[in-house]
């Protein structure tokens, strides 16, 4: 995933256990494994009721970087913790997260 | 089918293991690795700069550097041995000197180019991209029209500047060609420079694509590089 720095993006999860709205929490870890956005549940929806399938929209850090989102169901274990995919926070993206030409645009930003 | 990860020769890029053993950094059994899938381990197994995060998880993160070649690799994990239980792949990683700094993306959306400040072509063999397409053995002078032009609002003035105009084959890779360019308009709202070619500069290049830096070098030394992006040399 791509977005700017401080836009929105949504993260999801499925093949979680269904009715954990309110349980199910998600966080943002930066490459180095600091906390960049602290484990929250809210916001948090179940996209179809029953469905155990999730999703959240969060704020992307003000720094570019490499980021994880990573949904947990209310406890931390191999087999609690899913990672979805790898977050790229560049302000070389476009508003709503779409690649751009990085070689010209950056240039003449 | 996943998307690839994206990187720069060279460039660091960040993988992920999850569903592993927790507290395998401590042991010092948690490696990753990059392979070009073909029996080659470009990257080799390291074990240093590894993280598990939030602790306990079983979830690792890396941030490798990246093969120096272009290519398409596999960056692998490994609890300490290879087994069907113990060795995973992330998703492909593809690396690429088009790709931006981070991993982003790039060559997609026109419209950004375009936005105010952005290169604009005044010339063919230059787009609106700013990326420059000539055929081998052609001229490409100014008095016929077709000299390389790039301008923008974006640049700095430019009295004074030398220009030059350099290709690669890869971005880590040494300057295959040069050739001059000139400022044609330094100061007003618009910059503008451009860079006239040979039919014997063109056809001392192999057709391809290669990767192109339009470098000013102002007064006081100060180099600026004010476009890059791809020149593709089309065969006569």
């Amino acid at each position: 995933m791509l977005v700017q720095p401080s836009a929105t993006f949504t993260t999801t999860v499925s093949g979680a256990p269904s009715g954990l709205v309110g349980t199910i929490r998600v966080r943002l870890t930066a490459a180095d494994g600091s906390v960049a956005v602290a484990a929250s549940t809210a916001g948090v929806r179940e996209l179809v009721a029953g469905s155990g399938c999730y999703e959240a929209t969060i704020t992307a850090p003000t720094t570019p970087g490499r980021f994880v989102a990573q949904w947990d169901t209310g406890s931390v274990s191999p087999t609690t913790l899913v990672a979805d995919d790898v977050l790229i926070v560049s302000s070389l993206a476009g508003p709503a997260g779409e690649p751009t030409d990085v070689p010209v645009s950056s240039r003449a930003a | 089918m996943s998307l690839p990860i994206l990187a720069r020769p060279g460039a660091t890029f960040l993988t992920v293991l999850q569903g592993a053993p927790s507290g395998l950094v401590a042991a010092g059994s948690v490696g990753v690795r990059v392979s070009d899938m073909a029996g080659g381990t470009p990257v080799p197994r390291q074990t240093a700069g590894i993280v598990e995060a939030p602790a306990g998880s079983g979830c690792y993160l890396a941030s490798p550097t990246a093969p120096s070649t272009t290519g398409l690799y596999l960056p692998e994990w490994d609890t300490g041995s290879v087994s069907p239980g113990s060795f995973f792949a992330d998703d492909p990683l593809l690396v690429s000197p088009f790709v931006g700094p981070l991993g982003e993306p790039t060559d997609v959306a026109v419209s950004t180019r375009a936005a105010a400040g952005a290169i604009v072509a005044v010339s063919g063999a230059v787009d609106v991209t700013g990326d420059v397409t000539v055929v081998a053995g052609d001229d490409y002078a100014a008095a016929a029209g077709r000299a390389l032009v790039w301008s923008s609002s974006a640049w700095p003035d430019l009295t004074g500047a030398a220009i030059l105009l350099a290709l690669r084959a890869g971005e880590a890779t040494a300057v295959l060609f040069t050739a001059s360019g000139l400022v044609t308009v330094p100061s007003a709202t618009v910059r503008q420079v451009r860079v006239e070619l040979t039919h014997a500069q063109t056809g001392s290049l192999r057709p391809g694509v290669y990767g192109f830096q339009l470098v000013a070098t102002l007064p006081g030394q100060v180099v600026e590089t004010l476009a890059d992006g791809r020149f593709t040399v089309e065969a006569a």
